[in-house]
């Protein structure tokens, strides 16, 4: 890494003079890009409520704002070339992204009925109206990220960043680029679904989720997926002897035995009782507390708040049941074109169906309703894009931190 | 007494102490730079280590599931990692003074999984049935523990004076601003893969592989910042102080990933909340 330093300087010479841009520059030209993208969409969002009916004067107000950035960005294209490629235009984009992450964990995202019940009555209107409730698929948020793309391309193009010791700048920028194309692709061209079948019931067509509040539409599969069986696959019930402990007002689980299963004695209490199991029954538990000499026999009963204080009172003993958890829901779909099944499979959560570009992931299921299973259906053209962007992105700092430097290395040697 | 202690878990506990022991030893080694002290607590922070390597497997068996659901049982993975990379630290750069901080973030973990303990086995939901679940988590945990360290190291390399970090470049001023660096890289190369790894399972799982909930997006604001801090160093001005204050606001960020979503308003309905 050292000797490597000197070297270093030739593949990076031509950044040197772009590495003391201005980052306070590009702080403020990139926060003034977003005052001007949120006015945008909250004046268009404004006229598209009051021109109803002559949406070209929308259209020719909005289009206004577009039009000037355009002309403005060409008049300056010259600076703006080295402003956009410079690493403190990159920080600087990156340090906004981060804070509207930050900023869309913070302020709730629901929709704007759920907002009166958590936002003052000033401030709802004014989160609304700036897109915070729905932050991540605002038109701006999409701007800055596709901002981030195009300005990554240019520092490729710029930074000559295909010569070998720079494939790991080159897979990294490059990378995110091709991430957010391939989520791109999977918006546009993917499509999103759920499918409710009963046992024995097929369906050929599945109700549209996401995507605005349209009407509930149906998206034709192409082919009919049947439900052949629907299980779900439970934990044990459980009867447990929780043992609290209770300091002020401070109540909290110290133990906890299977009072099935239990044997021996164990100790509870802060003044040397200890308790053994007996025996147990469904929702009934005998068992025996000692301290000293001194035993006695008790009989519990789940859910019935009948609970032992145990030796100086600082601890009490409970019988719970656990209810049988899900580990497992599982359907078995079978795939029928023209009447004929060509494929079957069960399907679980992580471990879907895949089908002509359809994928089927077992979504839920209704503990009330045992032959009822939901099921999301998506299809997304776009992931083995994301998975590579992703790949790159992984690969190249790999490349940059621990391969390119042995490669200098062996550059400065010859 | 060791009831009273450590409740239901007194492997727990010994761990926790053979951690103290490493704290005891390794902090006044530092200070006072006795030798034999420091590699006390060298040998002390293995020793817990190997130890809670035994307790984890032995929870691993018993549960019948990896143990890495909840918070209690991540708080006892998470010394582990940090006691693996540190040690991996201190034989490649002999850099003993990580013990001490090592073993002490590892003390106030193990206290607070004993104080807060899980007394049952919590049963592993659906989704969480994978086989993305064990890299993914290790690969984070991992990728936490190294960015630890290069916060830790950063933060020295800021206060000890005899450190020269200035605004010089990094590589040839200060040797611990270089390896508070060494370890960001390796550490930030873990989040990549621990992103990606996530962001595969999520789609195996759900048919998304981001969705915007709380803590993919604080793990994506984190991630951020440590590509934040790679360019900032490459800035005029920026290689010196000011990197090394980048690098310990970020992990001030990895900590609010692992441990702060409970504090956000939007987590409730989040699906990886550690609870
Ligand atoms: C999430 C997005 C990004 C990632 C993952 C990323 C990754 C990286 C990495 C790993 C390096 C190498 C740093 C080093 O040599 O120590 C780098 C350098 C650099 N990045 Fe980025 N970057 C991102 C965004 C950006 C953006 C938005 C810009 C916009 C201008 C940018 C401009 C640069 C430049 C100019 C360099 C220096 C390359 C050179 O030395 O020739 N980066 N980036």
């Amino acid at each position: 890494m050292d000797t490597a330093g000197a070297v270093d300087v030739r593949w990076t010479q031509a950044a040197r003079t772009e590495r003391r841009g201005r980052l306070t520059t590009s702080v403020g030209l990139l926060f003034a890009f977003w005052v001007f993208l949120v006015a945008w969409s909250a004046i268009d969002a404004e006229l598209s409520q009051t021109l109803v009916r002559t949406p070209w004067v929308r259209w020719g107000v909005t289009g206004l704002f577009p039009a000037g950035l355009a002309t403005w960005l060409w008049r300056v294209r010259r600076s703006a070339w080295p402003l956009v490629t410079s690493v403190p235009f990159g920080t600087a984009l990156l340090v906004l992204l981060l804070a509207m992450t930050v900023l869309g964990t913070v302020v709730l995202q629901a929709p704007a009925r759920d907002y009166a019940a958590h936002y003052p009555a000033w401030l709802a209107p004014v989160l609304l109206r700036l897109g915070l409730n729905d932050l991540f698929h605002t038109a701006w948020f999409a701007a800055f990220l596709a901002l981030l793309a195009v300005s990554l391309v240019c520092v490729a193009v710029k930074r000559q960043a295909w010569k070998v010791p720079m494939w790991g700048h080159l897979c990294c920028h490059i990378g995110v680029v091709i991430v957010l194309l391939g989520g791109t692709v999977g918006r546009l061209l993917g499509q999103k679904a759920f499918l409710e079948l009963r046992e024995g019931q097929s369906a050929s067509e599945a109700l549209a989720t996401g995507g605005g509040t349209a009407a509930q539409a149906t998206i034709p599969l192409g082919f009919s997926v049947r439900l052949e069986d629907f299980a779900v696959d439970r934990y044990q019930e459980e009867s447990r002897l929780v043992v609290y402990r209770i300091d002020g007002s401070s109540v909290r689980p110290v133990r906890s035995l299977d009072a099935e299963r239990a044997s021996g004695w164990c100790a509870v209490g802060t003044d040397g009782t200890e308790l053994r199991v007996i025996g147990s029954k469904g929702p009934a538990a005998e068992i025996e507390l000692r301290n000293g000499g001194q035993v006695s026999r008790r009989t519990l009963m789940a859910g019935s708040h009948d609970a032992v204080w145990v030796g100086d009172g600082k601890a009490l003993v409970a019988l719970e049941r656990r209810p049988p958890e899900a580990r497992a829901y599982r359907s078995r779909l079978a795939i029928l074109e023209n009447g004929r099944k060509v494929r079957e499979k069960t399907i679980e959560v992580n471990d879907p169906l895949s089908w002509r570009g359809w994928h089927f992931y077992q979504s839920s299921y209704r503990d009330r309703d045992p032959t009822w299973s939901g099921i999301q259906v998506v299809r997304d053209p776009g992931f083995g894009i994301v998975f590579a962007g992703f790949a790159m992105i992984g690969l190249g700092v790999i490349f940059v931190y621990y391969v390119r430097p042995f490669i200098l290395k062996r550059r400065a040697a010859a | 007494m060791i009831e009273e202690l450590f409740g239901a878990h007194p492997d727990v506990g010994a761990v926790a102490v053979l951690h103290g022991g490493a704290l005891l030893a390794s902090a006044p080694g530092a200070v006072l730079r006795k030798r034999t002290l420091a590699r006390a607590g060298m040998w002390l922070l293995a020793a817990a280590f190997l130890l809670n390597t035994w307790v984890i497997a032995a929870r691993w068996v018993d549960a019948g599931r990896p143990p890495f659901k909840t918070l209690f049982e991540t708080l006892l993975f998470y010394p582990w990692c940090v006691a693996a990379v540190t040690l991996a630290f201190v034989a490649l750069h002999r850099l003993q003074v990580l013990v001490p901080f090592a073993a002490g973030v590892s003390v106030i973990g193990l206290a607070y999984a004993l104080w807060r303990p899980d007394v049952e086995f919590v049963k592993l939901p659906p989704a969480l049935q994978s086989g993305w679940f064990v890299p993914h988590v290790v690969t984070y945990f991992v990728a936490y523990a190294a960015l630890f360290l290069s916060g830790v190291l950063a933060l020295l390399a800021l206060v000890l004076p005899r450190s020269r970090c200035g605004t010089a470049p990094l590589d040839r001023e200060s040797a611990l601003a270089t390896h508070a660096h060494h370890a960001a890289v390796f550490g930030l190369g873990a989040l990549t893969f621990g992103l990606f790894l996530g962001g595969v399972w999520a789609k195996y799982a759900w048919g998304d592989w981001w969705s915007w909930d709380p803590k993919e997006n604080w793990a994506l604001a984190t991630w951020l910042a440590y590509m934040i801090y790679l360019h900032v160093r490459l800035m005029d001005g920026w290689s010196g102080r000011r990197a090394m204050w980048a690098l310990v606001v970020s992990f001030a960020a990895v900590v609010f990933t692992y441990l702060g979503m409970s504090l956000l308003p939007t987590a409730e309905g989040s699906l990886h909340v550690y609870r």
